[in-house]
């Protein structure tokens, strides 16, 4: 739930800049927040900075309702899958399984994917299949890691038809072989 | 079809096929006819692939040319395993021929998907492994497998390019664990990538590319 908690940490920083807790003596409002202006140089009512900060907000505050629309559509796909293949996982914990999926699904659902499909694997991985832009990417989270599995998870990509490089790793070398990749330009050299 | 399709067994006649098969198919069977993609996506759903029992990094096909979309429905039974799911020369002379319900039954349930050969054959998977930086290649091959039951049985297969060896010839079970686990990620990928659920023309193999 890491991103879930940053997408909400921005909000608050980003409310802090503008509203602050405190006696509203001297203000002319009577609500229980003020007007911070010393976090603003511009005056209140009148500020193109102020409008674009408010537009962000309510842009945020869509996102974060789409990105959990989203995630609970994708969890009872999960819980359901669990459900129907539990002699497959018969060996790995609910909790353990979805506290994964919540970790690689929140990942995923940040790079806003046209679109994209969860499954789970009889060989114990969660399957997404990951679609934006002209790029199709294949993704196995293993859930049945043993002590000697170095990777956690891999992943197979397309770029319309042709077929890229792969990758296989921990968890946190996959988040930056995927942020890589989603702002990978052509026309430049491909590096994970 | 209660008598069994001579026409793909193997026989006295055939050869190994080696020839160049990229502008053919291979097709296999689908436990369903359907719901076989997923909706979301448009892409096949890992459970058409390949059912839980079979091994994706080493998939179990046949070439579409003269096994044809009928012969999908063929299931053998348990007693038609123990005799015919064997791999056999090409030029096997099976006798007896399969029996219907003793040694097969139809399912006329079973849908199936096909690929393109030259879209897979050959493809590398290319990886870069995250944690040490270690790189490693495997080669997406197909071989011709005759079976007892099916002279048009093929395999798809994997090369570990640096290791100089297929992946079911390595024989330290925790290696082999770790390539197969990325292996089978790539095979599902190739497939969900490129096979089609779809009826379509296809060309047919000449004789003398599979006749002694």
């Amino acid at each position: 739930m890491s991103t879930m908690k940053n997408t909400i940490n921005k909000i608050s920083s980003i409310n802090k800049s503008i509203f602050s807790f405190g006696s509203n003596a001297d203000s002319y409002s009577t609500g229980a927040y003020i007007y911070n202006q010393g976090s603003v140089n511009t005056p209140f009512f009148h500020s193109a900075k102020i409008k674009q900060i408010h537009n962000s907000i309510s842009d945020e505050g869509i996102k974060r309702s789409h990105l959990n629309k989203k995630f609970i559509k994708y969890y009872t796909d999960f819980k359901e899958q669990f459900e129907k293949h539990i002699e497959s996982f018969s060996e790995i914990e609910f909790e353990f399984a979805q506290e994964e999926m919540t970790k690689s699904l929140n990942f995923l659902l940040t790079f806003d994917p046209d679109k994209m499909s969860l499954e789970l694997t009889f060989d114990c991985c969660i399957y997404y299949t990951f679609l934006k832009g002209n790029y199709t990417v294949y993704i196995s989270h293993f859930l049945d890691l043993e002590e000697y599995d170095y990777e956690e998870i891999t992943f197979a990509v397309f770029n319309n038809d042709d077929k890229l490089p792969s990758f296989a790793g921990d968890f946190e070398s996959f988040k930056i072989a995927f942020s890589n990749l989603m702002v990978y330009k052509p026309e430049l050299e491909f590096h994970y | 079809m209660n008598l069994y399709p001579t026409e793909i067994l193997p026989c006295s006649k055939f050869k190994r096929i080696s020839c160049d098969l990229s502008p053919y198919y291979l097709i296999r069977y689908t436990s369903e006819k359907e719901n076989l993609v997923n909706a979301d996506t448009g892409k096949l759903k890992v459970e058409t692939i390949c059912s839980p029992r079979e091994h994706i990094e080493d998939l179990s096909t046949s070439l579409l040319g003269s096994y044809t979309y009928k012969h999908i429905q063929i299931e053998l039974t348990t007693l038609g395993k123990e005799s015919y799911a064997k791999y056999c020369s090409p030029d096997f002379e099976v006798d007896p021929v399969p029996i219907f319900e003793t040694h097969f039954t139809l399912d006329s349930e079973r849908g199936f998907w096909k690929v393109l050969i030259g879209k897979i054959e050959n493809q590398i998977a290319d990886f870069s492994m995250g944690n040490n930086f270690e790189l490693f290649r495997a080669q997406c091959k197909i071989l011709h497998t005759p079976m007892r039951w099916n002279y048009w049985h093929f395999s798809v297969r994997w090369f570990l390019i640096e290791k100089g060896m297929y992946l079911y010839e390595i024989h330290d079970e925790r290696e082999r664990k770790r390539f197969k686990k990325k292996l089978a990620n790539e095979a599902r990928a190739l497939i969900a990538q490129y096979a089609r659920v779809e009826k379509c023309n296809y060309p047919i193999l000449p004789t003398d590319k599979y006749l002694l």
